[in-house]
């Protein structure tokens, strides 16, 4: 186990620090981060890093390989392009979150904001808190898990992939081009495994699925009157 | 493109400072130019009034004297850019527009801050240029705004660095990040309503329209800020104040970031953060809502 | 000696003695009088195509073509009228007579704007009952001749239109064939079968800017002062007119180009009378501005308008909506042969004739000219968000740059590339050279 103190290090010597690290150690604890930013993006290979604070934007861009856990809050676009390996953060998030992931898993036990999954392609997003709105907006793969309540405008324009719900209100907030449906016994099985391994008291069983419709998509309005006919002068007419 | 911060604390502190701090963790999102409003308030009205050249400076106390008295008076040299001076005036509060439009008509001045409880801090460059060049002392308030500048559609002038102020409310100041697509129509219309405009930041065009909306709605900041949402089009978090008044508000399609924290002793308002460590250790910020209004009253 | 081959000598093409101005001679010699003709003028005049609209790339961000929206809803009339017209796309039916057009093609027009919730105007000739019925709103025109128009028809308007003439054919007294007065033409404009019709120029009520004051005045009592009235004129000294109509107390103005359509006027007239309308646009523009009333009067533009881009660039330079007309026909199958003054019209559109008017389906052209103009509204709704705006109303001149130097001279907007701007900029981006 290492052990690397961030107080004086300026951002951007932060990675090549890190890497150099990992030389001597598979393991390794990142201290005083005090949200810098991109934090261990593009790191590969078999490792663990720990990060004892907060982080700010792009923690873990095109992550593929290490389980990366950061025990404070990470801000915006963490995760985005993730190849493989573990992103884990014990608190909460800022938005878009895990975009264009292509694989690897995403473990979020607080709260995430808005736009979590932007167009993800691959790999498992799992939100233990709330979600906030768009949520797997044009995901094109991949499975995004939100155990908390949903934004607005779910799904909005996924291509491919699933979310997966238990909010009850889950089908008042869904977006364009969706729909609602049952889980089946597979897709139970992988999310009890999930919940399993990352230590969540959830129960598959509990979850339905967002999909994308394939067929007969609405085709999006431009031009969207608000026709009030019964307001025509003609109706109202006063004489003399 | 820019970098906002907002503060409220409990008791009176050196706002200044924990503002600058903040403004400080988020440098990188704008390099161009800096700036901070803080609202203490004094026994008299402080003027901060840049000048295109130092020769104006006569022309400038002449013109107070018609609306109030000199009580001190100090010039900031030009350095990298253009001279500013600071005045201690003593005058009725009601010569305070007036006062404001007057020197808003003149070109080739402009005023940074106007009032009792209002004082406007901005310069190009980095923190740095700001802390060195405008000797900010430490004043007790409970409530102040920040932003870092990066330019993006007008050019990078002192006088183009937030926060802005206006003569249709003077103490109200604010910060911008994003920006407007319609900037060239507000402009037209709030050149018309009488005000002449000093840079063609489009931030400029929202102090203006804000300040407009207060001084006919009888000072209402969130009213004021409603109306801003619908009439501003494109990408926008601002961050507004007056002496007794904060709020933000952020535009419908929620793209900008403005995170709010509250602590014990504080409530923070800004763009990443990473901004609030410089305050309060470890705390997690919200997401503000696409389309959100908020006020506090002080 | 070789024989000497035969050599074909082609002529350039004869710019002046051109087969056109041929017949066009042929006609007077033969029958003493000038040629009428339908539609508008074919000449190409300075267009909407001469400006381009710059796209959000870096500075600013574009809107979501798809999902996120853009407010497409317009007010007209609100300077003085207590209930302004609302209408939710920035089109609208212009003015063509239940006389010119064939009563099918005047209900299908109607039915139209009740599918996208705009308005119609009725043109001159009084109103067809069955436009009436079925338009979601209707405009009503008062115009010199005064034809069918009774204080009845005051009372069912949601905008008034007082007009002093039309692009094609401004200054000119209306012309109408005898063929064309059918005996319900002449039922709707009380008015006897068959006699040619030539109406008056300037109207009776109302000899020049200063009684007309006092006669607004009197509209307004009228209406209750809830109407919206306009002015509509054909575009010549755009500035002087403007300024009269401002002081006159109008709602706003509809200024129609050089290139507008009709049913019938003299060639000359249609050809080389009236300015086009983009730099007419630009003037009245300026004067509206000039005279501090931008924001309060409405203004409408008319005159050769065929999609999306040409209403995005009107918008951007200060229109608020525009009609069309030609487009309209067009859409229920016109083909623009320029015959319509025969009263022969294949379509059923341009005529009197019963077997002709069989050739319209009503529903089916109603239809038509409703895909058409949601068609249109979504294409300025697409370079609208394009330019990073959420409302059609945003957009602004210095979303435009001109292609040409007749463009850039016309309008003061800059060039691009360069952005030179001659004469006097219109806009910010040519006073500051952003």
């Amino acid at each position: 186990m290492e052990y690397l103190d961030l107080a004086k290090v300026e951002n951007e010597k932060v990675n090549v620090l890190i890497k150099d690290k990992l030389k001597e150690s598979n393991e390794l604890v990142l201290k005083n981060v005090n949200s810098m930013h991109n934090i261990c993006a593009g790191l590969s290979g078999d490792c663990q890093v720990t990060i004892e604070d907060s982080t700010g934007l792009y923690t873990g861009s095109f992550l593929e390989g290490p389980t990366l856990r950061i025990k404070g809050n990470v801000g915006w676009y963490a995760g985005d392009d993730m190849m493989s390996g573990e992103l884990i953060v014990e608190k909460n998030t800022g938005c878009n979150i895990g975009a264009y992931i292509n694989g690897g898993t995403i473990v979020i036990y607080g709260n995430t904001g808005s736009r979590v999954g932007y167009g993800m392609k691959g790999g498992n997003i799992i939100v233990c808190g709330s979600a906030g709105r768009w949520a797997g907006v044009m995901a094109m793969g991949g499975d995004l898990i939100i155990l908390g309540a949903l934004g607005k405008e779910c799904g909005e324009s996924m291509y491919s992939g699933k979310i997966f719900t238990r909010d009850p209100e889950a089908e008042s907030k869904m977006g364009g081009n969706v729909f609602y449906d049952t889980i089946t016994a597979a897709e139970t099985e992988k999310l009890d495994h999930l919940f399993s391994q990352y230590e969540i008291a959830a129960d598959g069983k509990d979850f339905h699925v967002i999909r994308p419709v394939l067929s007969g998509r609405h085709e999006y309005a431009l031009f969207k009157p608000d026709l009030k006919p019964e307001l025509a002068k003609k109706y109202f007419v006063k004489r003399g | 493109m820019c970098g906002i911060a907002g503060i409220i604390s409990k008791q009176p502190i050196d706002i200044s400072s924990n503002l600058l701090g903040m403004l400080g963790l988020i440098q990188h999102r704008g390099p161009d130019a800096s700036g901070i409003a803080i609202f203490p308030k004094d026994e008299q009205v402080t003027l901060r009034i840049s000048m295109n050249k130092e020769e104006r400076i006569g022309e400038i106390r002449d013109l107070i004297g018609n609306y109030g008295k000199i009580k001190n008076e100090r010039l900031i040299s030009a350095g990298e850019s253009i001279p500013m001076a600071e005045y201690l005036l003593e005058m009725d509060d009601d010569k305070l527009k007036p006062l404001h439009f007057a020197i808003n008509g003149v070109e080739g001045l402009a005023v940074h801050s106007l009032g009792d409880g209002i004082k406007v801090y901005k310069e190009g460059g980095h923190l740095e240029n700001l802390r060195d060049k405008h000797q900010i002392e430490m004043q007790n308030c409970r409530h102040g705004i920040g932003h870092v500048r990066m330019a993006t559609e007008s050019v990078e002038d002192i006088n183009a660095a937030h926060p802005f102020v206006s003569p249709f409310y003077p103490e109200l100041a604010l910060v911008h990040n994003g920006q407007f697509t319609n900037y060239f129509k507000m402009r037209r219309f709030l050149e018309s309503k009488g005000v002449k405009f000093k840079t063609m930041n489009d931030s400029e065009a929202a102090s203006h329209l804000i300040a407009y909306a207060m001084s006919i709605n009888g000072g209402n900041l969130e009213a004021a800020l409603n109306d801003a949402a619908d009439q501003l089009d494109g990408i926008y978090c601002i961050i507004a104040a007056t002496e007794s008044q904060i709020g933000f508000v952020k535009d419908k399609l929620g793209i900008k970031p403005l995170l709010l924290v509250e602590s014990d002793d504080y409530i923070m308002l800004g763009s990443e953060q990473i901004e609030f460590s410089a305050v309060s250790e470890d705390l997690f910020a919200e997401e503000m809502e696409p389309g959100e209004v908020r006020v506090w009253n002080i | 000696m070789a024989d000497k081959k035969q050599v074909t000598i082609h002529n350039a093409p004869k710019a002046t003695w051109n087969k056109e101005i041929l017949s066009e001679i042929d006609y007077k010699a033969t029958n003493g009088k000038y040629r009428i003709r339908g539609c508008g003028s074919p000449r190409p005049m300075p267009k909407f195509d001469d400006l381009m609209i710059l796209p959000s790339q870096l500075t600013r961000m574009p809107i979501d073509t798809y999902r996120e929206d853009c407010e497409t809803r317009t007010v007209l009339g609100a300077r003085f009228a207590k209930k302004p017209l609302i209408i939710e796309t920035p089109v609208m039916i212009a003015g063509m007579s239940y006389g010119a057009l064939s009563k099918e093609a005047k209900i299908a027009l109607a039915k139209a704007t009740k599918l996208v919730g705009t308005v119609i105007s009725n043109g001159e000739g009084g109103i067809l009952p069955e436009e009436l019925e079925n338009s979601y709103r209707q405009s009503v025109q008062i115009l010199a001749s005064r034809m069918g128009f009774t204080r009845r028809n005051m009372e069912v308007a949601d905008m008034l239109e007082v007009l002093y003439g039309i692009g094609a054919k401004p200054g000119l007294s209306g012309h109408l064939m005898g063929e064309k007065i059918s005996e319900e033409i002449a039922e709707v404009r009380k008015i006897p079968i068959g006699i040619d019709l030539h109406s008056h120029p300037r109207a009776g009520d109302a000899f020049g800017a200063d009684d007309m004051v006092v006669k607004m005045q009197q509209l307004r009592e009228m209406t209750d002062w809830e109407t919206p009235i306009f002015c509509k004129i054909a575009a010549g000294r755009v500035r002087d007119d403007i300024k009269i109509a401002i002081k006159l107390g109008f709602d706003g103005i509809i200024l129609d180009g050089c290139s507008a359509g009709t049913g019938a006027a003299p060639v000359m007239a249609t050809d080389h009378l009236g300015i086009p309308t983009m730099p007419a646009l630009v003037a009245a523009v300026r004067t509206l501005e000039e005279m501090g009333v931008k924001e309060e009067m409405s203004l409408i533009v008319s005159g050769g308008i065929t999609n999306g881009a040409d209403l995005a660039k009107a918008l951007a330079i200060g229109a608020d909506a525009v009609a069309i007309g030609t487009a309209a026909m067009v859409a229920m199958g016109c083909r623009v042969c320029m015959n319509c003054q025969t009263g022969k019209c294949a379509f059923g559109i341009g005529t009197q004739d019963p077997e002709l008017r069989q050739n319209l389906d009503v529903d089916e052209a109603a239809e038509r000219v409703a895909n058409y103009i949601k068609a249109i509204t979504a294409e300025t709704v697409l370079l609208a968000k394009s330019a990073g705006k959420t409302k059609l109303k945003n957009l602004e001149r210095e979303d435009l740059r001109a292609l040409t130097l007749e463009a850039c001279a016309m309008t003061g907007i800059p060039l691009v590339g360069s952005d030179l701007v001659i004469g006097k900029g219109f806009g910010f981006s040519a006073d500051n050279g952003l």
